[in-house]
Formats: C-alpha cells, sequence, structure tokens
C-alpha cells in the first residue's frame, strides 16, 4: 500500500474507533495439522532465553522458566528440545507442513540465535543439539518471501489491517490488539496506555513493573542464599518469569484470535505453502547447511526474488483492495477486449486487443500476462494509443484459448503479470562446475581488442527478440 | 538514552530541529529530571539502560581486552597485516582508569601525545584502547563534548589511526540491523570527527579518512567477530549538522533564560516531534501533546501526505461538513469516502 492510501486508512480508523482491514484476502494459508506457538521471554542484550511458553495454541502451554539462563547448564531445555523433535517428527510425517505461530519478529531472533548456540554445540546434549538445528530450520524458513511457515502475529496483523496510531506504534502487538478488540471503547488511549509495558519478548522495567531489575537482583541474592531463604527466592524470579511469558503467550493467542476473526480468505496461496513445505521437508530431514559458496547465495537469492514475486501476484489475483491500488499505479490494467484475432475459435492462434483508459500502464512488450480469475495466459506484443486517447494492449494468448467468454470482444478483463517464480538450478550447477569469474573470480579477465562489428547495439538486439 | 557524549551528538544529528533536544544537552543533570522539572511529574516509564546491557557491555569489554587484548589483536592482526603476537597494544585504562573528568582529562593527554608521536613518525601502538577524544564547542555552556571510543587501530596504509568501536550485542554472520547499524555509525562518526580535531590540532594538513571499525559480538560466549569497516561520509556530515544545530539552539536558549537553567524556557521552544522520539526521548509524550489531534500525530508520513492539518478537518472533508479548499483536499475527500463506502458496514474489523 502507498503512503497515500495508508494514511487515510489511518484518518478512518480514528474516525470509527477500530482497526480498517486492508486486504479482503489473507497472506497466510489455513493452519496445517501440525500447528504450534512459541512464545519467549529473553535477557536484553545477553539474548539468552529465560523462559519459553509452547505448546499447541488451543490448550494451555507448557512453561520453562531458566533460574541461571546464562549457566552452560542447558538442561533445564530439555523439555522444549523433546517438544521441538517431537513437532519436527509430526511435520516430517505430513511431508513438511508446520506452522509455527509466534508472537513477533522478537521471538524468531531469539530462537535463532538459540540455533546458533546450541546446533554444532559438542558439550549440548544430543536433544539439544537437534533442538538448535530445528531452530535454525525456522528461522531461516522464516526469511523466504511468502514462507507459509512462522506465522508472526504483528507482523500478519500489521500487514493485513491499520490502526489510527503511527506506523511506529504498531509495532507494539498490545497496542494493535486494543483497535481490533471490539470491547475497547477509546483505542487510541487505550494503545497508547499499553505501549507503557515492552511487547517485545522481555520484562518489563518500568517503575511500576520492576521485574527486570527485580529478577536481576534475586538472581544475585540466589547465589548467596541457602536453604528455605534459597528456596522462596527461586520460587519469586519462576513467578515473575512465569507471569510475564504467559502475557507473550495471551497476546499470541489474542492476535491469531483476532487474525483468523478477520475472517479473510486464503486463496492462491497453494504454489508458496508447497515451496514452503518442500523446503522444510528437505531440512528436516537432512538439517540446514548455510550457504556459503558464490553459486549457493545466487540460489538463496533466486528463491528469495521468486517468493516475493510469488507472494506479491498472489496477493494481487486474489485480493480487489490490492488490485484496486495496483491499478492506480499501472501494475494492473484494466479493461475491455475491442478485437480478437484468432482464426479458428477454440484454437492457437489468437491475439486480443483490450483497450483501457488508465492513466497508467506499466505492461511492456514480452511482458508474461494473465487475466485475472481465470486461466487466459498470454504475452505483451504490442502497446499503442486509441483513438478516443486511450491505451490499446495487444496480447498473444498462449493459454485458456477456449474460453471465448473471455477471448470475446466487448469483455471486461483484468490483466496483470503472471508470475515467473523460477530458480534455474541447472544453470547454477553449471557454475558450480565451471567456477566462472564473475562468481569465483577476484578480477575480471583480460579481452584481447577485438575489430567493432560497426552494427549498432539496438540492432542486433532487435534481431535476437522474437517475431 | 543519555544526552552525554556522543550520544548527545547522536540524537542531535537524529533531529536537529528539536531545540528540546538542545536544552537537554545544555542541562545539568540526567534527562529524566530534565523531564520532571518540566512536567511536575515522576517519569513513569522505562528508563535507562538495563543492568542486563550494562553487565553484558563490560563483559565483552572485560574479555576482549583480556591477556594484553589477545581476542582483538588476533581480529586486527589481518587489517594490520602482521602477526597477532606483533601487534602492539596500549591500553589508557590501565594508567588512568575511570570515567571521572580527571581520568578523562588524562587519558586525553596520553592519547594526544600518542598521535604526535605517530604523526612524527615517532614509535606508536597499533591499537590504542581507551583513547580519550573530544569536540570543542567554545565558546559558552558545554564548551565541549568528550568523545571515548573503544579503540583507534592505526591504518597499515597511512599510518592515520581509525576510531572503531565494540558492541556487545549478539550478531548473527556480521550481518547487523539496518537501524542498529545507522545508530552505530552516527557514533562512529563522532568519534571520526574527534579524531580530524586531534590530528587538525597537530597538523592541519593530515587527511584523516572517514572510515571506522566496528566489532560485534558472536552468538557464543563473548567472542568478538571480525572487525567491520564502515565508510562513514554521511555519518560524519550528519554529526556536523548536529552540532551546528546544538550551536544555533544554544544560542536562542541562552537569549531567552537570561542565566536560569536552561529547563525553565522549555515551554518557549520549539520542539520537532518525529516518530522516532518515542523510542530514544523521555520528552516524546510531551512534545506530542503539542500536536495532538494533528495529522502529525498520526506519524510522519501522514503529515508529509496530508499536510499540517487537524484530523477533525480531515474528517470534515470526508463527512462534507467542511469543503475543500484545494484540489489536493478535494483529491483527500474523494478518496477518503471511497474508502467509506468500503468500510461502513461489515468491512470494518
Amino acid at each position: 500500500m502507498n503512503a497515500f492510501d495508508d494514511t487515510l486508512h489511518r484518518v478512518m480508523a480514528r474516525h470509527m474507533n477500530r482497526a480498517i482491514p486492508t486486504r479482503t484476502s489473507s497472506g497466510l494459508s489455513n493452519d496445517p495439522d501440525v500447528s504450534i506457538g512459541i512464545a519467549t521471554i529473553k535477557i536484553v542484550t545477553e539474548d539468552q532465553i529465560q523462559a519459553i511458553a509452547f505448546g499447541s495454541l488451543d490448550e494451555e502451554p507448557e512453561v520453562i522458566v531458566r533460574l541461571a539462563p546464562i549457566d552452560r547448564d542447558v538442561t533445564d531445555l530439555m523439555p522444549f528440545a523433546a517438544f521441538m523433535e517431537r513437532t519436527a517428527n509430526r511435520a516430517l510425517a505430513a511431508g513438511g507442513a508446520l506452522r509455527i505461530w509466534i508472537p513477533h519478529s522478537v521471538t524468531l531472533e531469539a530462537l535463532d540465535i538459540l540455533g546458533h548456540r546450541y546446533w554444532h554445540n559438542q558439550t549440548a546434549p544430543d536433544a539439544v543439539v537437534r533442538m538448535g538445528k530445528i531452530c535454525r530450520v525456522v528461522a531461516h524458513e522464516a526469511t523466504f518471501p511468502g514462507q507459509q511457515v512462522v506465522a508472526d502475529a504483528a507482523a500478519l496483523l500489521q500487514d493485513h489491517v491499520v490502526t489510527g496510531l503511527a506506523p511506529i506504534e504498531e509495532g507494539h502487538l498490545d497496542a494493535m490488539l486494543a483497535w481490533l478488540d471490539p470491547a475497547v471503547r477509546d483505542p487510541l488511549t487505550e494503545a497508547r496506555e499499553r505501549i507503557r509495558l515492552p511487547a517485545s519478548g522481555i520484562l518489563p522495567n518500568t517503575p511500576d513493573h520492576p521485574a527486570d531489575d527485580r529478577v536481576d537482583r534475586l538472581r544475585k541474592e540466589v547465589k548467596r542464599a541457602t536453604g528455605r531463604r534459597c528456596a522462596i527466592l527461586k520460587g519469586e524470579i519462576e513467578d515473575i518469569l512465569r507471569r510475564w511469558v504467559l502475557r507473550e503467550w495471551q497476546l499470541l493467542v489474542d492476535a491469531r484470535r483476532a487474525f483468523l476473526g478477520l475472517g479473510l480468505p486464503s486463496a492462491g496461496l497453494e504454489g508458496l505453502v508447497e515451496d514452503s513445505t518442500n523446503r522444510m521437508n528437505y531440512a528436516l530431514a537432512n538439517g540446514h547447511f548455510p550457504a556459503r559458496q558464490p553459486h549457493k547465495l545466487a540460489v538463496l537469492l533466486a528463491q528469495m526474488e521468486a517468493g516475493l514475486e510469488k507472494t506479491e501476484l498472489a496477493a494481487l489475483e486474489g485480493d480487489p483492495i490490492l488490485r484496486e491500488q495496483a491499478q492506480r499505479a499501472g501494475g494492473v490494467v484494466h479493461g475491455i477486449v475491442s478485437d480478437v484475432r484468432q482464426p479458428r475459435p477454440g484454437r492457437n492462434p489468437c491475439t486480443i486487443d483490450v483497450d483501457s483508459n488508465q492513466g497508467v500502464i506499466r505492461l511492456r512488450l514480452d511482458d508474461k500476462v494473465k487475466v485475472v480469475g481465470t486461466s487466459v495466459t498470454g504475452v505483451v506484443r504490442g502497446v499503442s494509443s486509441t483513438r478516443a486517447g486511450g491505451t490499446r494492449v495487444s496480447i498473444q494468448i498462449t493459454g485458456g484459448v477456449r474460453q471465448t467468454s473471455i477471448l470475446s470482444a466487448g469483455a471486461r478483463l483484468e490483466i496483470m503479470r503472471q508470475g515467473y517464480g523460477f530458480v534455474n538450478f541447472h544453470a547454477f550447477n553449471l557454475v558450480n562446475q565451471r567456477q566462472p569469474w564473475p562468481f569465483y573470480g577476484e578480477a575480471a579477465p583480460r579481452i584481447a581488442a577485438g575489430t567493432p562489428s560497426g552494427r549498432s547495439a539496438l540492432a542486433i538486439a532487435a534481431e535476437a527478440r522474437r517475431p | 538514552m543519555t544526552v552525554k557524549g556522543s550520544t548527545a551528538l547522536v540524537r542531535l544529528a537524529g533531529n536537529p530541529s528539536c531545540e528540546i533536544l538542545g536544552a537537554m544537552v545544555m542541562q545539568e543533570g540526567s534527562e529524566k529530571r530534565f523531564y520532571e522539572r518540566i512536567v511536575g511529574e515522576p517519569y513513569d516509564r522505562e528508563f535507562g539502560e538495563r543492568p542486563s546491557s550494562k553487565r553484558r557491555g563490560a563483559q565483552f569489554e572485560q574479555n576482549v581486552f583480556a591477556g594484553d587484548a589477545r581476542l582483538l589483536r588476533e581480529s586486527f592482526a589481518p587489517f594490520l597485516g602482521i602477526d597477532a603476537d606483533a601487534v602492539i597494544v596500549r591500553n589508557l585504562f590501565d594508567d588512568y582508569p575511570g570515567t571521572k573528568d580527571d581520568s578523562r582529562v588524562a587519558r586525553l593527554r596520553i592519547t594526544r601525545e600518542i598521535l604526535a608521536d605517530a604523526v612524527a613518525g615517532r614509535p606508536a601502538p597499533h591499537i590504542i584502547i581507551q583513547p580519550q577524544l573530544l569536540i570543542p564547542t567554545s565558546p559558552g555552556p558545554r564548551p565541549y563534548f568528550f568523545i571515548a571510543p573503544d579503540l583507534l587501530v592505526r591504518s597499515p596504509t597511512d599510518g592515520v589511526y581509525l576510531p572503531g568501536d565494540l558492541k556487545s550485542f549478539i550478531v548473527r554472520e556480521n550481518e547487523v540491523a539496518k537501524g542498529d547499524l545507522a545508530r552505530v555509525r552516527l557514533q562512529l562518526g563522532a568519534q571520526a570527527l574527534a579524531l580530524m580535531h586531534e590530528y587538525h590540532r597537530i597538523d592541519p594538513s593530515i587527511t584523516v579518512g572517514s572510515n571506522g571499525m566496528l566489532i560485534f559480538s558472536r552468538p557464543n560466549g563473548l567472542n568478538p567477530h571480525a572487525p567491520r569497516i564502515e565508510d562513514l561520509g554521511g555519518a560524519i556530515e550528519a554529526i556536523r549538522i548536529g552540532i551546528s544545530a546544538f550551536l544555533r539552539h544554544r544560542q536562542r536558549i541562552n537569549e531567552l533564560r537570561a542565566g536560569a537553567e536552561p529547563f525553565t524556557v522549555a515551554t518557549d521552544l520549539s520542539p520537532n516531534f518525529q516518530d522516532a522520539c518515542l523510542t530514544t526521548c523521555v520528552m516524546a509524550q510531551w512534545c506530542r501533546q503539542r500536536v495532538a489531534g494533528q495529522t502529525s500525530d498520526m506519524g510522519e508520513i501522514a503529515r508529509e501526505v496530508l499536510g499540517d492539518m487537524s484530523i477533525e478537518h480531515v474528517i470534515g472533508l470526508m463527512t462534507g461538513t467542511i469543503e475543500p479548499a484545494n484540489d489536493h483536499e478535494r483529491i483527500v475527500a474523494v478518496q477518503l469516502r471511497e474508502l467509506a463506502a468500503q468500510h461502513n458496514t461489515e468491512r470494518v474489523a
């Protein structure tokens, strides 16, 4: 959404005292059978997890509170490690389909650092090492645009609704939720009051809730205390950590409920689900191998680009509001079929002209396009002006030539770019074999000067174009 | 966040138009105290660095500087192009520890001696730990800012020192979040500027590069990543702008206060409330009250898009109770009515 639309939605949200949806479709597929939630409390800067709540989102979570999170002894993490192992096995049995709900990105970061710390730690128990690997797999999957495994509740809400807050305030999940709760009469005041306490996976440390200072002091006292006093001090640490990690969990549960309560259909995400499932299936079975070599990094970037494109196009195709916004920017073309050139009805070849009065049209020659809501695909072969001052887009139809109701004069169409989303593994394998200098060399090779052909580069390019 | 030393300059660089920030920098005492004296109530939000952050920062430095800075020598050996055992380190905290002004002045004197030695071609250490620099802003209250890089590293190419800073927060794969990097680059920018000042005291013709080094912590234990060389061209310019802004604010505040403390004239000063204030400044809520009901209250982008008008006015355009005064308002009114038509009924979340 552009800044103008975003701002108008904010004004509307202020006016209506409610969050305003900015989409009519969901960017997240339905939860698969293996769906879990994780919420954490970490130590600021140390980034050591001191409390975790985890489990099924429809039940009370299991909670681990860590009295000495900086110690080398990690046996207190064993229940979480076992849970992650069970979850991974269930996901593998389901072909890699997994959903992990987290309240916000800080939780993902905490899991990633946990993974970094233990996935190769030779002194940690095997189960904790396996947990580290799973955490790294999950965190890596979350880097792919459009991935369907990690559901970051705060990010999902920000992607699908706008409130009357400033954008920077919407990073606070509890503040966002004030705008999604019908029981809150004045969400602006309520949200800004909620912002006093952090919703970022850390203990609060305000004058009225000095939990972080208190736990820090208690940990020091525990080291000196013995017997009953030591037990009391430990009990207090546990109570504080339990209380605040359960608050994080509750935020997660509320945010998920609020998101699902928007009732947005999640159509058109099958390709993204399949990509995620395949990646998870492979990684959970074989492990995580960070890309280091140039050709591997290129593959990773290509996968991310493909994911981004697929995500954008899936959202556009499934969401009239987004298409309307894209139409104003020229990314989607709304027009009427003015001519159909199809010698044999229902057969190739077929070319159509679509006339549009849009002020901005971003389609260019050779763009692969599709007609929204149909299986009709094609390639842009011409863009010209009409007598009435509009734009005519000529499209060679490459798929769906039998859809005569669409491919007939007078039909109203919405045309958008077709997803490319292709990673050329074959080419990158060749790169690995041949190790060419753009990937592996330090400097460009010297090429002997040749005699210029005297032909214009544009002429050479024009010759290379397909008719 | 504090308003002392390089942090003050970093904050001024981020919001050079804010006179309230200028007054905070001039005011003796903490930022929290400044708030309480103006508002008349205790500050009810989190304030200050958390104990865990302080502890980790101290432990990281201690670990990196231990054993004649063994880890640091190993980290910088490839950059210096010599064996780690051949790297000469001088820790000025060994001579004058502490953060009191006397110690700082003593370390500043030693730092100046070392820089002069290096310029004169006399032996000088490859790495200076806990050097002390300053940026002068005299004459006037706050005549200088003490700038304390964690270290200075001598470039093997031209023999000029570069500032370096240790950051104890955990970074994976030495890839730093954009927001964190912007902040620490500004910090390094202030250090580079202070270093330029010190070099130019010795010889104005010395060229000091606009580079600095950052050393982040690995996820495991307290080990440092390889140093990152940062280009500080933009950061140095931003700090220069921040210093100019401070000098401008100081002059205005001095004219207004007539010898009284800076906080006494706060209501006469112009704040420049921006989104980032909410995460960096104790005065953010107080400043925001001045834009309550305005488009700025919904963020900087809203102010840019709609202009400086009240939210009531915008809603009036939508409902038709206010006639659009120009084409911009007309477009806003039309678009808002379309939006209202879409959302008035069941689609409201």
